[in-house]
């Protein structure tokens, strides 16, 4: 479990729809400019509080509220731990959809960890200490943009300054639009 | 006053002091109480804060077999005002004879101990003669110093005041918690005791990788089935759900791990394949 959240996104979430190099996706004329936040290590939890109430006013479903609230989350945590350190997360509604970029503003190699993210499987259980015999994860590695891939009705990732990622999430506002997670 | 005592390491006689921080803890703990009473063949009787059928329900939810044991005459649910109180009033006198007659009532029935355990919620309402409170605790500390009768004061640490709560604490012989992994201002993590596991409640992020692993590891320890409830928890991310996931694989074949949760963070954990694994379940919760 080191491979894909420590890799820089040039190539993009793999499980991505659309991942590829698309350029930058500012809010345009016309759309409507909801939220600008600056997120860190410490400030997580603001974010998606943040980006919770911004969701649901904007007219998205409680469930897809909560699928933006991860994907965000995700996306932040990877700028947090293996980008810069840091980023700003900017959410606007773009015709009937709600749209999220976000920015890895850090100039540090790595944010609050070891990009090698060693600690994560001490434990509660290596990938691989699972004994011999168990099936291997179905989803490797990365499972945070894995999952934000499965989430949100598109993605794009984007070489920002300095080499930093932007990537850019969409979720439909239309009713029954976009991919639900199962319930 | 010793460090925070394990519910289950209560001795027969212990008149010991619960803090709680949620009305899942202390259902739990409290479940926990009555499981072992019960199994001692002892009789039990809570004293609760909520309607009787609703703390026996929460009881029954937690495995406990409840209703064999108010047929038998074993266990009794009782609301507090009915009982410590007369006429709205408390008075230490009185909820001291009545503790005394809850003593000789058990004996007679030929029980070998009684287990009580009593919400203190009731005094923190307006009620004249509150302040005798402390008095009370003291008399109690007196009657069961000898015997096989054992006492749980439950106190709401949210609702009580430090002052309160320190000064009716050192009345008591132990002090008694869930042990707790990890807690902050949008987390908690702590041990379950019925049925037995871990409990997450708040929101649940990679910060917190190193509590929940240690709690994870602690869990698989465990003899049985494990339980990790998350009924309170309202967010969940990606590595913590593939930590979870990860510990319920590494569980040799006959053991099972239950998962409770929300719909909302099911559909997370089947995202991430929890259904593919033998022995776990996911059981979904009402969303509060």
């Amino acid at each position: 479990m080191t491979g894909d959240l420590s890799g820089r996104p040039q190539a993009g979430p793999q499980a991505g729809p659309q991942a590829g190099s698309q350029a930058r996706d500012l809010p345009a004329g016309g759309d409507e400019r909801l939220l600008e936040q600056a997120f860190d290590a410490d400030s997580m939890y603001q974010l998606r509080s943040s980006v919770a109430a911004h969701a649901a006013h904007a007219g998205l479903s409680r469930t897809r509220a909560e699928d933006l609230v991860i994907a965000v989350h995700e996306l932040a945590a990877n700028v947090v731990r293996h980008g810069g350190g840091r980023g700003r997360v900017l959410l606007w509604r773009h015709q009937h959809a709600i749209r999220c970029q976000i920015d890895d503003e850090g100039d540090g190699e790595t944010g609050d960890r070891p990009a090698d993210h060693g600690a994560a499987d001490h434990g509660a259980g290596h990938d691989g200490a699972a004994g011999p015999g168990a099936p291997p994860w179905r989803i490797t590695p990365g499972h945070g943009l894995w999952l934000v891939g499965q989430l949100a009705d598109q993605v794009s990732v984007a070489a920002g300054p300095a080499g930093r990622a932007t990537t850019t999430i969409t979720f439909s506002l239309a009713a029954g639009g976009g991919e639900r997670s199962p319930a | 006053m010793s460090a925070d005592t394990q519910i289950t390491d209560l001795a027969v006689n212990d008149h010991a002091c619960l803090t709680f921080g949620e009305p899942e803890e202390l259902f739990d703990l409290t479940a926990a109480y009555v499981r072992d009473g019960l199994a001692s063949g002892l009789k039990v009787l809570w004293l609760s804060d909520s309607p009787p059928d609703q703390s026996l329900a929460q009881l029954a939810r937690r495995g406990i077999e409840v209703s064999a044991a108010v047929t038998a005459g074993q266990m009794a649910a009782v609301a507090c005002a009915d009982y410590l109180l007369r006429g709205g009033a408390f008075t230490a006198g009185q909820a001291a004879n009545w503790l005394h007659d809850q003593m000789a009532a058990s004996r007679d029935d030929g029980y070998q101990g009684l287990r009580l355990a009593v919400d203190m919620s009731w005094a923190l309402r307006p009620i004249s003669g509150v302040e005798q409170l402390p008095d009370f605790e003291e008399s109690v500390a007196a009657m069961l110093a000898s015997g096989t009768v054992s006492m749980l004061c439950q106190y709401d640490r949210e609702r009580f005041d430090p002052v309160t709560l320190a000064s009716v604490a050192a009345l008591h012989t132990r002090s008694v918690a869930a042990a707790t992994y990890y807690q902050d201002a949008v987390l908690r993590i702590c041990r379950q005791y019925a049925p037995a596991g871990i409990r997450l409640a708040g929101e649940i992020d990679y910060r917190a990788e190193e509590p929940l692993s240690l709690a994870l590891a602690e869990a698989l320890r465990m003899d049985g089935t494990i339980t990790i409830n998350m009924a309170d928890l309202s967010f969940i991310d990606a590595c913590c759900l593939r930590m979870i996931v990860t510990a319920a694989r590494s569980l040799p074949t006959p053991r099972s791990i239950v998962l409770e949760c929300s719909p909302a963070i099911a559909s997370r954990f089947v995202l991430f394949g929890a259904t593919d694994v033998t022995g776990l379940s996911v059981r979904t919760i009402d969303d509060r």
